[in-house]
């Protein structure tokens, strides 16, 4: 037996063909795929898209022998080379015991996904987060934001929350998918609010993931993927955030220009109820403030298109040689948020 | 008889009612396509509490999940189980009770009532006009019914469902038991019938186990001609009943008979004239599946006929070996084959406790340390077979003898085997392992072991 | 240590173990024969630790019912490894 990495466009298709005998379809983001070969036949494979474990299948005959041990073994410390030493796995509750045996903990489940890490422990990392910012234990309002970049549609939305809470959190998703780098959007947001009272900063950490980093290989259609993933978030936000920050309320934007985040906010709706306050969306001349309105302006006017859209601190990042180069970016690539 | 095209057309003529009791045979395994249809119509016709006779659960039947979650099924009597369903019965127990027998026991039980159906659905691979049942033909063929037999004889109802009509064959199951037929379009999958662990082992330390049986064996010559022998389809017992055969062709010798569960290395002995007969209640594979309908000295057998302890003609009455495994023995020899150390159901007698109680000589075989696990407990977590009918235990690192076999610790004398008491083979493995700490188990009970003859031999817990 | 060391596998009777520096150290035991052992494991990494006098480094055991000589083996692997880049 021989773990081989796969290189080669002929063997990204065997393993392409061994994949679809799971009903498991290998996804574009995956940067790292191992095979166990004995002779000539594919034995199991294991995949990750960054700190993401995928495409995980055993060849029938083979299992019961510890072989994926043996093949996640040699996957954990590849990705630990890389720089991964907290790894995530996405897979159906009916596996998450073989995943148990191989060293992953779940975090939430539901009907039909578990979402697992290893090398960390939310708890653990929340409870840190916490103390760090010295949070007491007093009830307070939340809200996420990507900001990407930030609006004056954030803002509305943060002091509208702030109306009703003594101390509301500001969570920014960690996750560096988007045209602004976190430190970036996080430092805009500090910028802006710094005259406000009673408000605490803070990084959503690992646990918050976007759409785009959501393993879709082993869900079939794409309305259950939304929704999946949807509900995977909320379920961590309830039984982790809410409980080890003491967050009585959540706020969102409403957006009824995209089905992507009515499916988010639908579903959270329904799993936090009365926690969850979805705040009407600033508009300006009838067009709602949004960060993706806002890209769409850089990408096709100047810079000062967007001035009455964005905070100063937003202007003046923009401006900045960093501002520039994104704002390239945005203008010469296609990809959507 | 009646006969009918579609599920729903019979159910609309069967007495549903809440409590009703049903039964269902496990030859199939994970290729089965009749457990899970027919409970979740019955959930759909909301039929509460129902009390599930089913031979072993396979981790396929997941149904039987669903509808214990719905409250539709409230007790459950079964030989065997394991996988998902086995595990929520561990966790969360059962509406009612779990009653875990053996393959005798339940038998026994259809027959002196204690074990009262209302209905039987057997999945049957052909089925004659006459209403005849064989599992030796037809597009799911899975050799022997075995374990059908006394549904069919003793259930108020018994219904074969099929996918395969002939008339040319000798039946297993006779048609005048039969009240209906349901015509399906497939029973299942027979090709997922043998379970993957049906392999010789290649596993050095399986093979250094079934090589120190087998010079256990040569040492108290229990291998002579007309020896009648019996082993699981565990990768271990399997690579013993190869090399038992090589045995026989090298001395010239004849077994009289293998029975139990057939599988193609008992098989490959009946062709080369190594034994003479084969007593067949379940086939593990299609191997076997084959030869039962070709081969004339392999016979199938019902349940009762193979291990019913009140059955004076039982087959394994008269077995000399039999080679059995355990997931924890202690002591007093006593063996767990049930759960594993955290009360997680992982198992089951099925003939463990029938074989071990017949059989002039029972051996245990397993791996003394399953990684930092010590297989030899102080007191084993669920007794499935009485330690006084445990004879001995070979290890990898040494044979212990049960102290009541007297004569056999007499006829190993002056041979090289590495024999010593239980309590030296336990501290042995201690001290590779340490002594594990021992923990106060919360308990809460969820069912019970019945022993072959109907008493409550132990208790079934929660796991913690 | 730019990177965590991670020496051993999961395989049944092995361990994997995980190296590494944090401002507080702490030792993380993970093992299949938690009840049994668990203790016993955290008092035998600490021993080795203290060995070497790295007591200030950080452990992370999952152990799928490796042997004290197993665990020690991987342990001290991972340590000559941390010592090799320190001094290198």
């Amino acid at each position: 037996m021989q773990i081989k990495d796969v290189l080669l466009n002929e063997e990204k298709k065997a393993v392409k063909t061994f994949l679809n005998h799971f009903n498991l379809v290998y996804e574009d983001d995956i940067d790292l795929t191992l095979v166990l070969w004995e002779e000539d036949t594919l034995v199991a494979t294991v995949s990750a898209a960054k700190n993401i474990v995928k495409c995980v299948a055993i060849h029938e005959n083979f299992q019961g022998k510890g072989l994926l041990n043996h093949l996640m073994s040699t996957l954990i410390k590849r990705l630990n080379q890389r720089g991964h030493t907290h790894l995530f796995l996405y897979t159906q509750p009916e596996h998450v015991a073989l995943f148990e045996m191989l060293g992953f903990k779940k975090i939430v489940e539901s009907m039909n996904l578990s979402f697992m890490e290893m090398g960390g422990n939310i708890e653990t990392a929340l409870n840190e987060l916490r103390e760090a910012h010295e949070l007491t234990k007093r009830p307070k309002g939340a809200v996420i934001i990507n900001a990407n970049p930030l609006t004056n549609g954030h803002l509305h939305l943060i002091r509208e929350a702030k109306k009703h809470h003594d101390h509301l959190l500001v969570f920014v998703v960690s996750e560096d998918r988007s045209f602004f780098p976190f430190d970036a959007r996080f430092k805009i947001i500090e910028e802006s609010l710094q005259d406000v009272e009673g408000i605490t900063i803070l990084p959503t950490k690992d646990y918050l993931v976007s759409y785009a980093t959501f393993p879709k290989y082993f869900l079939k259609h794409e309305s259950t993927i939304k929704k999946e993933h949807a509900l995977i978030d909320v379920l961590v936000f309830k039984q982790y955030y809410m409980k080890i920050f003491n967050i009585t309320d959540r706020y969102v934007g409403d957006e009824p220009y995209s089905p992507m985040t009515n499916t988010y906010n639908k579903t959270m709706k329904q799993y936090l109820n009365g926690d969850l306050h979805i705040i009407e969306r600033k508009s300006i001349e009838d067009t709602p403030i949004s960060a993706s309105t806002v890209r769409k302006l850089l990408k096709h006017q100047s810079v000062d298109a967007v001035s009455k859209y964005v905070p100063k601190a937003t202007m003046r990042f923009l401006q900045s040689p960093q501002g520039e180069a994104i704002i390239e970016e945005i203008r010469h690539r296609e990809k959507r948020h | 008889m009646k006969h009918f095209d579609a599920l729903d057309k019979l159910l609309d003529a069967l007495p549903l009612e809440n409590g009703l009791s049903i039964s269902f045979h496990h030859h199939l395994r994970d290729g089965d396509g009749v457990i899970n249809p027919v409970l979740r119509a019955l959930k759909k016709r909301d039929i509460k509490d129902m009390h599930l006779y089913v031979s072993s659960i396979f981790p396929s039947y997941k149904a039987i999940k669903e509808l214990m979650e719905s409250g539709h099924i409230k007790d459950i009597t079964t030989n065997y189980m394991n996988g998902p369903v086995a595990q929520a019965i561990s966790q969360n127990g059962l509406k009612g009770t779990l009653k875990m027998q053996s393959h005798g026991g339940r038998a026994r039980a259809f027959i002196e009532g204690e074990n009262k159906v209302d209905i039987a659905f057997i999945a049957a691979p052909a089925v004659s006009r006459q209403g005849d049942i064989t599992g030796a033909v037809g597009k799911n063929s899975f050799g022997s019914i075995g374990y059908a037999c006394e549904d069919a004889r003793h259930a108020s109802l018994k219904v074969a469902i099929t996918d395969t009509f002939r008339d040319d064959f000798t039946p297993q199951i006779k048609g005048e038991l039969v009240d209906y037929v349901l015509e399906v379009d497939s029973i299942g999958d027979v090709a997922r019938m043998a379970s993957g662990t049906l392999k010789i082992t290649k596993d050095p330390l399986g093979l250094k186990i079934a090589r120190e049986t087998m010079q256990f064996l040569t040492a108290i010559k229990a291998i002579k001609q007309d020896v009648s022998f019996q082993s699981g389809a565990g990768g271990v017992s399997l690579s013993i009943t190869k090399m038992f055969n090589d045995y026989l062709k090298r001395h010239a010798l004849q077994a009289s008979f293998y029975s139990g569960g057939i599988t193609g290395v008992h098989v490959d002995a009946l062709e080369k004239g190594l034994v003479r007969d084969l007593y067949d209640v379940q086939c593990f594979d299609r191997a076997a599946a084959k030869s039962l309908f070709v081969n004339a000295h392999h016979h199938f057998m019902c349940a009762s006929d193979y291990a019913n302890p009140n059955n004076e003609k039982r087959i394994i009455k008269a077995l000399d070996i039999v080679i059995l495994g355990a997931s924890e023995i202690d002591l007093d020899f006593n063996v767990n084959v049930t759960t594993d150390s955290y009360n997680t159901l992982i198992g089951g007698s099925g003939g463990h406790s029938d074989t071990a109680e017949d059989a002039k000589l029972s051996i245990i075989v397993s791996p003394l340390l399953r990684a930092r696990t010590v297989l030899i407990k102080d007191r084993v977590n669920t007794i499935t077979t009485q330690g006084r009918f445990v004879d001995v235990l070979i290890t990898e690192r040494g044979i212990a003898i049960n102290p009541l076999r007297t004569d056999l610790i007499e006829a190993i004398k002056g041979s090289d085997l590495n024999v010593m008491s239980i309590e030296e083979l336990q501290k042995k493995a201690y001290n590779l392992t340490g002594i594990p700490k021992s923990k106060n188990h919360k308990l809460s009970a969820i069912g019970i072991v019945e022993n072959r003859h109907g008493d409550a031999q132990d208790t079934l817990y929660k796991k913690e | 240590m730019d990177k965590p060391i991670m020496t051993g596998s999961l395989e049944s009777s092995d361990c994997l173990i995980t190296l590494y520096e944090t401002d507080t150290p702490i030792i993380e035991v993970d093992t299949i024969v938690h009840d049994a052992f668990h203790d016993h494991i955290l008092h035998l990494i600490k021993d080795v630790l203290k060995h070497y006098d790295l007591e200030h480094l950080s452990v992370r055991i999952q152990d799928k019912g490796a042997l004290d000589y197993a665990i020690k083996a991987r342990l001290k692997a991972a340590i000559e490894i941390y010592e090799d880049d320190s001094n290198g």
